[in-house]
């Protein structure tokens, strides 16, 4: 090959490599957060890591070492994350970004080490100092973007207490009980989809545990009661009714069934199985959209959709079809899912209720994965093209076939799914969870 | 309407969840708090001299859980830099301060500066550093125990994920020939010993729909090469017309500077048009292909080869009333397609005989080695999936084995993310390795040689490649980036010629 043809083959080569980067930059949009890495620092890192290969390795060797600590938060976890950190450091610094955004990743870089590692009130002070800096270099930015200090730190503290309860359960001579054994196995099912601390995984329910502290330690007071109680009974009738209905009854009520709630919904929109299926969905909607005319668009939804001002939300999973250019901008729903981690489901119930909603209002207020809010109408799909509805059940939870051909009936068809994690998995995950966070509330 | 199982997920195989494996995940060291130790017991160690990663470590030689303590190090630099990270902590302890043992000339010892015994003389005389050694021999025991027990079970694990693949891949082959072959028996005629007898006519429910996805991808192609053309007409114009700028533009593009080039050379050109025009073309060639593969797994074998214009040519010629009739006689395609269909099941049927008479042999499958790690809930974090990687018998030096990697950097890049948009993101991950085409063409006559690969209409389902539906889709994009490779070269030849 002559040396020409080499040249514009490289170039060639360049553009489809140029053509991934750009997607992949394009794709990485989302809230701002730094106590874990967040995507939108993400999206500064991966354009170091993308930039040469020295960035990539110092990317990789950063990551792992994040891992390493998270797993084993010993000395020389610690040092070697902070080595690594430095490294990336380097590697920023001389990249050739404008300085801003140098400046920028690096601060955030040292906030994250600071909240990662976070035990005490030093830690707080020096976080604070730095979140000031950032301030400062972005002080352009919408100011709701930037992170509550304390907050941050509160979620570090119980990120961290939990890590550390994990590791002195993992250690090779523990005497595990089989309490302890079950709840291993389950933490690893769920872990390995929702992932560790870098992606922020597990975030969002340690949100929901810092946003109701009063009932989360009501709630752990009385199932700490109830089990005493248990223990202490004698009476096999009373203990039966102890057991099998004061201890259950009081779990489905408030902060666990939330938590559980949640924890559903992160396994599923993280589930590999559940993103295929999604995206398959989304190849359909295309499809339709393209019948429907040029400035039809496709839009995912995870969470937060609401329907005619209502504050509770609507479905857990949407693939819509939307114009945004007509007044009012318009939406179609073309895919519906539900989600549910109970042992009793009542998705089939709230497939009906969410119809009925449907029907009734058509105000649907979507909040979009960057924190942007939008609002649409919700106008009907045509006539031969059913709304598609899945629910997503845990194991353990499946509804009767009797009453999904029930509601076939009346002319709805239903999807139902399983994720491959159960119910009682998903509670021992939450059990622990809450009696780790509950005294730092 | 498309059936949407068809876009899902495929079964996993049943995951080994039992407390039994609990020892899997609880190999950790005992948590135990930093030491401050006296004089009269410390010992430090410097690791890593004089590199970016030196690390000096503290021990109290006097600490009852000193083996968990330094087991907990070992682990650590294990986890991090594999044997080579404890081998170095190994000699840092036994660090006797003479550079070059083997001279016989004598030398000074260069003693450490840290706190402790400066140097190892022998267990009597340097005490300290014997105990730390010693700590360090029980951890390699342990080790050694953890990986005997280790090894069988993530053995039994890959097996059983290789053959749920392999067995998954059986199905898909028998469900895909009774949609292009109406008349065959439940599993194939068994009297011929294929799935596909001969002379079978193409009459299932979705030849229709296969012939008109080929023809879609004609077309696609087509595109694709009409703006290749574009690009290259325009760098022969601009070289004849500025001799300046053709040579730089080509220096450029060797150096792999093109966005410098667009910025700079090229703004007001053509090329800068044809080459939008190209990435925009490939761009949608790789997008819709990868769904009309998910539709019509076989077209993954049949994407490069010539039937597609073939069918084109022949769905253009033939009134649409005619087109199943035409199909149905249209040998080439009947032929492709039983050929395709048949190698693939003898193919699987093959490996998974051989799989059963030599399990072992599963070590030589990377990816079937970490479906069954992740069946284990195992992770780059734990001991376990280390003990596993090390007993992997082909070793990722290959171009495979770096595409591969570029996989696995986009696997850390999806968990930093959370939810990750996983074709951009692995696509540029593995951009960064090395010219994403060549990358790719190379791996795939690597794995075209690969009868594992051969075992599976969808290459991404292959034991080759990494298990999951996910990354799947990753795979099956980069197969069809490697099509647009095909115009690439052209493109080349034709500047190479002009």
């Amino acid at each position: 090959m002559t040396s020409t043809s080499a040249g514009a083959e490289a170039l060639v080569n360049e553009q489809v490599a140029e053509i991934a980067r750009r997607a992949a930059r394009g794709a990485l949009t989302d809230s701002f957060s730094i106590t874990h890495l967040g995507p939108k620092f993400a999206n500064s890192l991966l354009k170091i890591a993308l930039a040469s290969e020295k960035g990539e390795r110092a990317f990789r060797r950063f990551l792992r070492a994040c891992i390493n600590f998270e797993r084993r938060r010993n000395p020389v976890s610690n040092l070697k994350l902070a080595v690594r950190a430095l490294q990336l450091e380097e590697v920023i610094s001389s990249s050739g970004l404008p300085a801003k955004e140098t400046q920028d990743l690096t601060s955030q870089l040292q906030h994250y080490l600071r909240t990662v590692r976070a035990t005490d009130e030093a830690s707080v002070d020096a976080a604070t100092k730095i979140v000031k800096e950032l301030q400062q270099v972005g002080s352009r930015r919408v100011p709701t973007l930037l992170p509550d200090i304390p907050r941050e730190i509160a979620a570090a503290k119980i990120r961290l207490a939990f890590l550390d309860f994990l590791a002195t359960l993992s250690h090779a001579n523990a005497a595990l009980t089989g309490v302890d054994a079950a709840f291993i196995v389950a933490y690893r099912k769920i872990a390995k989809v929702i992932g560790n601390d870098i992606g922020g995984g597990w975030r969002p329910l340690i949100n929901k545990l810092l946003e109701m502290p009063e009932q989360v330690k009501a709630y752990r007071a009385e199932i700490q009661r109830l089990e005493a109680a248990i223990a202490k009974e004698t009476d096999p009738a009373k203990l039966s009714q102890l057991r099998d209905k004061a201890l259950p009854s009081w779990r489905r009520s408030g902060v666990h069934s939330q938590a559980k709630g949640l924890l559903g919904e992160l396994f599923v929109a993280r589930w590999e199985g559940w993103r295929m299926l999604k995206s398959g969905y989304e190849e359909l909607a295309y499809r339709l959209a393209r019948k429907l005319g040029p400035d039809w668009e496709v839009l995912p939804v995870s969470g937060r959709m609401y329907l005619g001002g209502a504050t509770k939300e609507t479905w857990d999973e949407a693939v819509l079809l939307v114009r945004r250019g007509s007044t009012p901008p318009e939406a179609k729903l073309f895919m519906a899912g539900q989600i549910k981690t109970a042992l009793e489901p009542r998705s089939l119930d709230q497939s009906v209720t969410d119809m009925a909603r449907e029907a009734a209002s058509k105000d649907l207020r979507v909040v979009l994965a960057d924190g942007r809010e939008e609002l649409f109408m919700l106008t009907p799909l045509p006539a031969n093209e059913p709304t598609h509805r899945v629910v997503l059940n845990a194991e353990g939870g499946t509804y009767p076939e009797s009453d999904v051909a029930a509601l076939l009936n009346i002319g709805v068809k239903i999807e139902q799914l399983t994720f491959p994690v159960s119910v009682g998995e998903v509670n021992s995950v939450i059990d622990r969870f809450i009696q780790v966070a509950v005294d730092l509330l | 309407m498309i059936e949407i199982t068809a876009l899902g997920p495929a079964d996993q195989p049943d995951e080994p969840t039992r407390l039994e494996n609990a020892f899997l995940w609880c190999a950790e060291a005992k948590p135990l708090s930093p030491v401050n130790p006296s004089d009269d017991n410390v010992q430090e160690i410097l690791i890593f001299k004089g590199t970016d990663d030196e690390l000096l470590l503290t021990f109290d030689i006097s600490e009852e859980d000193l083996d968990e303590r330094v087991a907990g190090v070992c682990n650590s630099l294990f986890v991090e830099s594999g044997m080579d990270g404890v081998s170095a902590f190994g000699r840092a302890i036994a660090d006797t301060g003479i550079p070059y043992p083997y001279l016989t000339m004598p030398q000074i010892p260069q003693e450490q500066d840290v706190r402790g015994e400066k140097l190892y003389i022998n267990d009597a005389a340097s005490p300290r550093r014997a105990a730390l050694k010693k700590s360090v021999q029980t951890w390699y025991d342990k080790l050694g125990t953890f990986r005997e027990k280790v090894l069988p079970k993530v053995q039994v694990a890959a097996a059983a994920y290789a053959s749920t693949k392999l067995e998954r891949s059986l199905d898909e082959t028998l469900r895909q020939s009774l949609r292009y072959f109406r008349n065959l028996g439940p599993r194939g005629d068994t009297g011929s010993g294929s799935l596909v007898p001969q002379g079978t006519a193409l009459s299932g429910p979705d030849v229709t729909d296969l012939a008109m996805a080929m023809q879609r991808v004609a077309i696609l192609r087509g595109d694709v090469s009409q703006f290749a053309k574009a690009v290259n007409r325009n760098v022969g114009l601009v070289d004849s017309q500025t001799a300046l700028i053709g040579p730089q533009l080509l220096n450029a593009g060797a150096r792999r500077d093109l966005r410098a080039l667009l910025g700079v050379a090229l703004d007001p050109d053509g090329l800068v048009q044809a080459t939008r025009g190209l990435q925009g073309a490939s761009q949608q060639f790789a997008k819709e292909c990868a769904l009309l593969c998910r539709v019509h797994p076989i077209l993954y074998r049949l994407l490069d080869n010539p039937i597609i214009f073939k069918v084109d040519q022949l769905l253009r010629s033939t009134p649409a009333t005619d087109v199943q009739q035409a199909l149905q006689g249209f040998v080439p395609l009947r032929s492709l397609v039983s050929t395709t269909l048949n190698d693939t099941t003898s193919a699987a049927n093959a490996l998974i005989a051989d799989l059963r008479a030599h399990p072992e042999d599963v070590w030589t499958y990377d990816r079937a080695i970490e479906g069954g790690l992740s069946t284990l809930h195992l992770s780059e974090g734990d001991l376990a999936w280390h003990v596993a990687q090390e007993n992997i018998k082909q070793r990722k030096t290959t171009t495979l084995g770096l595409l591969n990697e570029g996989l696995n950097s986009a696997e850390m890049v999806a968990a930093l993310m959370g939810v990750a948009p996983p074709v951009t993101v692995a696509l540029a991950a593995i951009g960064v390795l090395s010219s994403v085409a060549s990358l790719i063409e190379d791996a795939l006559t690597e794995v075209a040689k690969d009868r594992a690969l051969s075992a599976c209409l969808n290459p991404a389902d292959s034991l080759v490649f990494e298990g999951g539906s996910y990354f799947g889709v990753v795979f099956g994009a980069l197969f069809i980036l490697a099509s647009v490779r095909g115009v690439v070269k052209d493109l080349a030849k034709a500047v190479g010629v002009r």
